[in-house]
This record gives structure tokens, C-alpha cells and sequence, in this order.
């Protein structure tokens, strides 16, 4: 018999569309594409727009600031790797120019979570990637 | 003026096979089994038939659910029209929809839509099988593995998040999303194919364990094997028919899809209010004309926003809507009237719709609902992205 093994959480591989996007997140800006045609950010990142459906876009440096939209506290233990952080909360943060995420709100208990809070990014470092995470502003 | 399309088509035959954990026969079994009743029950030979539309439940993202392949399986050649389709749970009524449509234009006469799906086995969980990304191996790619990174697994976060808000800005309360749950078991308790059906009280609706707050475990729908058949004909043919013919008076979709992005209000306003104007203008009625309701209810928060975004009360009002109970056996807006997706059976979209066609029939029992002269049946899928609707009746006009 062997005991469960020791699972890390799913931590997102960069790939062409997100890539400054991560990098950024390892540099501690938070950095969005944009549409060159409409000026609508794309979150997730992608070749078109969703708006206009340019397929001409820059990378922005943006505030990183944002409030909680909504949120939940999860209990159910769906994957190993969130198993010892059970109940977490989890949040959509709309972020002040306009994009929406979902992530978790650091630095906070569960009950002190609100719709409306205002929060900033604080990413969480990884070795290739930088996953963003918020905390109360 | 009536719409030429109300009550051109009806429903003129039902099969079900045993819902629930059971084991030992594939999606593409169960889907034959639920053919062949369907067939008994309309009176028909498989050969009249000459349209087979086909959906399959989770088993079509995960694995093993039925495909176009079923055709071959149940021995249907020659026919006039065929698709597979998967607008997750408003599947069902958009299949109802196509049919009645093509039966309009003269494309078909009986069309078979089916659904079918065995996620569950003696050892896996509920929960497990909408497991979403946590089942998945490796890295998430890109953006896309945010929600994972995030701990964000399965429908019924979504749900809650929707839920969440909903509470935030109207004050909906646990105690109202109770009332829906205690509302439909009380239905349940006089369904012989109901799962649960134990008596349940608004005590052991606050006494089972979160699943993602402010969800209860009694907040979320089951997970069922099993399988639906229905059987659409023409309206001139159902009259003859050895079945009470449930008539398609209206019919709606409405899709907002994932709703993401900036300036969506997906948590509290869906593709039902969408839905709604196209199917009540179709079958010339409104809010006030429903006499019974079969809405998805993958949660009881989808019914009271899809109530919502049907007119039956104003939007923010669903919580106190509800509240007192008029959901239930004996109250005035009889709803979910075989226990539902949450203490029912879980055939997605078929869920609705068969209790609505039993319903139309008046084929009840302990549970039917004397006054159903009209039945509005909904549809839901994905996050609130998908949704289609059915206003039925048992009269042709």
C-alpha cells in the first residue's frame, strides 16, 4: 500500500497568446492585450477580437486594480492539490478597465468576503509563470 | 393572430428506462431501450419513423455517450432527418424544436429525439463525474488554466458565484432557495421514478454540507443514468394517435453564451428573458397563462432566476416569490411537479420535458396537476449560456 502521492496544483503553461501576460505577472505588472481597432481588452487573450473581431491588438500595462464581482467559498475537495486549503474562497474580479477573472482574495478569512470589495493584484511566483491572485486594496 | 407554427406539431410518444445508479448498460443501450419504449407507447413501428435527433448527456464530453453512430445501432435506415446535438441542457426543447419545424416543412413525420447517459459506475461519486479541469492531467494552457489555478472545478461553482450575486444584490436569502428544494421533494415524494424521495424539510435543507457556499448539497441537482426517448409528429397525425397528444404551442431560444466579458450581467439576467418573448408571442400567451412550470433546475437558484426572466414575479423579487411555498403540491404555480433535477431524475433537458408531456397527458397519478392547460418547459446549459423553451398544451388550438 502506498499513501496518496503529493500533488501540486494545476499552474498554467504560457502559450503564444499569454505569454506577456504571465511574463508580466513575473515582473509584478499586469499586463492585458488590447484591441488595436476597438480599444476592448481581451481576457483571456486571443487572436480576435470579441467585440469587433480585429485581429490586431498591443500588450498594455494596466492598474491591476479591480473589485470582487462575486465570489464562493468552495468545500468540496475536487483536486488534491487545494485539498489542505479547504473551504477557499474563490472570486470573479472585474478588473477597473473593463475584463473580468476568476481568482482567489489573499490575506483575507472567508467571512470577510463582499460583493463590491475593492481589491489589487499580488501574483504568486512560480518558477515560469506568475499566477495572479488579488488581496483586499 | 395565432402563429401558423402553434400547434402544428405534437409529442406523441414517451419512453424512459430506469434513471438513477444503474449499472450495466451503455449510453447507446439505454438510448435503444428508451427508443423502444417511446415507439410502444406512440403506437408506431420503427420503420414510420423517419427522424432521429440525438443528444448526449455529460458521457459526450467525457466519454462513451451516444453519437451519430446510434442510427446504426437502432437499425434506422432511410431517414429523412438526422443530427447529433449538444446545446447542453437546452438540448432537449431545441430538439423538440427542430422537429416540430421539420415536420412543418414537410421534411419528416415522426421524429425520434433521444438522450442518453451513463457517467456514473458503482465507484465513482456524483461529483466526480463534473469534475471539469480537476479530472484533466498536466498543465491548463494559457489563460484558459486560470479557473483551475484558481481552484475553480466543476458547474456547480459557477452556479455559485451566480447565486452569490444574486444574494448580494437582492437579498436572497438560503431560507428562499430552500423553499425551492423542500417545494420540488415534496413533488418527488409522488413520483415513482423519483430518486429521492423521502420526505425533506427546510431544517434538512440547512443541515446538508456545503458543496460550494452558497450552495447546499440540497441546492444541487442529482447525477442519473439513464435515458429519454420522445416521439414528435404532426399535428394531423397525433390526433389518431394512441397517446393524448401534448401540442407545441411555442417555442424560444436564447443564448448568451460564456459571458465573461465586460458589461454581462450572466449571474442574474439569462437567455430565458430572451427565450420567453419568442415563445409566448408564439403561442399568444404570457406569465399569467402558465398553469404549470417544468424549468431546469440543475440548482435551485436556475429556477428562481429563470422565473425571474419569465415575468412571473420581477427581477430581484424570485427569492420572496418563492418563499411561501406557492412552488409546491397545492400551491398556485405548480412547479418541477415530478421532483425535478434535484430530487428527480438527472436527464438534463429531458428532465422538464418528460414531467411536462406526463403533465399534458394527465397522466400524473397522485401528482397531476388538474389545471394544465398550458405547461411552459424550459432548458438551461453551460453557465446560464444556454437556454430553450417549450409551451406545450394537451389542446391542438
Amino acid at each position: 500500500m502506498t499513501s496518496e502521492p503529493a500533488v501540486s496544483k494545476p499552474i498554467p503553461e504560457p502559450d503564444e497568446a499569454s505569454g506577456p501576460f504571465f511574463e508580466g505577472g513575473q515582473r509584478g505588472v499586469f499586463m492585458l492585450m488590447r484591441c488595436s481597432a476597438c480599444g476592448t481588452f481581451r481576457l483571456p487573450s486571443r487572436r480576435h477580437c470579441d467585440r469587433c473581431l480585429s485581429d490586431q491588438y498591443t500588450w498594455e500595462e494596466t492598474s491591476g486594480r479591480g473589485v470582487v464581482r462575486t465570489f464562493a467559498i468552495m468545500h468540496q475537495r475536487y483536486h488534491p492539490g487545494f485539498a489542505d486549503e479547504l473551504p477557499y474562497n474563490i472570486a470573479l474580479v472585474q478588473l477597473d478597465e473593463g475584463p473580468r477573472l476568476p481568482t482567489n482574495i489573499v490575506g483575507i478569512d472567508n467571512s470577510e468576503m463582499r460583493v463590491g470589495m475593492p481589491v489589487v493584484a499580488d501574483w504568486e511566483q512560480h518558477s515560469d509563470v506568475a499566477i495572479p491572485k488579488f488581496r483586499p486594496a | 393572430m395565432t402563429h401558423t407554427l402553434r400547434g402544428a406539431a405534437a409529442i406523441t410518444g414517451l419512453g424512459m428506462t430506469p434513471m438513477g445508479r444503474i449499472y450495466g448498460k451503455s449510453p447507446t443501450e439505454l438510448a435503444a431501450d428508451a427508443v423502444r419504449l417511446a415507439l410502444e407507447d406512440a403506437g408506431l413501428q420503427k420503420d414510420q419513423v423517419d427522424g432521429l435527433l440525438i443528444n448526449p448527456g455529460i458521457t459526450g464530453f467525457i466519454g462513451g455517450g451516444i453519437s451519430l453512430a446510434l442510427q446504426n445501432y437502432l437499425g434506422m435506415g432511410n431517414l429523412r432527418l438526422l443530427n447529433h446535438m449538444n446545446a447542453a441542457g437546452s438540448t432537449a426543447a431545441q430538439m423538440v424544436q427542430y422537429a416540430t419545424l421539420a415536420i412543418s416543412a414537410g421534411m419528416a413525420n415522426h421524429v425520434v429525439c433521444v438522450f442518453a447517459d451513463a457517467p456514473l459506475t458503482e465507484k465513482t461519486s456524483a461529483g466526480a463525474v463534473y469534475g471539469g479541469a480537476a479530472r484533466m492531467p498536466g498543465r491548463p494552457k494559457g489563460m484558459a488554466g486560470l479557473g483551475a489555478a484558481a481552484g475553480m472545478f466543476g458547474a456547480n461553482t459557477p452556479y455559485a458565484l451566480a447565486t452569490q450575486r444574486h444574494m448580494a444584490l437582492y437579498g436572497t436569502t438560503q431560507d428562499q432557495l430552500g423553499a425551492i428544494a423542500v417545494a420540488e421533494r415534496a413533488w418527488a415524494t409522488m413520483n415513482p421514478a423519483a430518486q429521492m424521495r423521502e420526505p425533506m424539510t427546510l431544517d434538512d435543507y440547512h443541515a446538508s454540507r456545503w458543496v460550494v457556499e452558497p450552495l447546499h448539497l440540497l441546492d444541487c441537482c442529482l447525477v442519473s443514468n439513464g435515458a429519454v426517448a420522445v416521439i414528435v409528429s404532426g399535428a394531423d397525425r397525433a390526433k389518431d394517435m394512441p397517446q393524448n397528444p401534448v401540442y407545441v404551442w411555442g417555442m424560444g431560444q436564447g443564448h448568451p453564451g460564456d459571458s465573461s466579458r465586460d458589461g454581462s450581467d450572466w449571474e442574474t439576467e439569462t437567455g430565458a428573458k430572451l427565450a420567453a418573448e419568442t415563445a409566448y408571442r408564439m403561442a399568444g400567451v404570457g406569465p399569467n397563462d402558465v398553469d404549470i412550470c417544468e424549468l431546469y433546475d440543475c440548482y435551485t437558484y436556475t429556477v428562481l432566476v429563470t422565473l425571474e426572466d419569465y415575468g412571473f414575479c420581477k427581477k430581484g423579487e424570485g427569492g420572496p416569490f418563492v418563499e411561501d411555498g406557492k412552488l409546491g403540491p397545492g400551491g398556485s404555480l405548480p412547479t418541477n411537479t415530478g421532483g425535478g433535477e434535484l430530487s428527480g431524475y438527472y436527464m438534463w433537458g429531458m428532465t422538464p420535458l418528460s414531467e411536462a408531456i406526463i403533465q399534458g397527458r394527465g397522466a400524473g397519478g397522485e401528482r397531476q396537476v388538474q389545471k394544465n392547460d398550458v405547461i411552459l418547459c424550459t432548458g438551461n446549459g453551460g453557465n446560464l449560456s444556454y437556454h430553450a423553451a417549450l409551451i406545450l398544451s394537451p389542446h391542438a388550438g
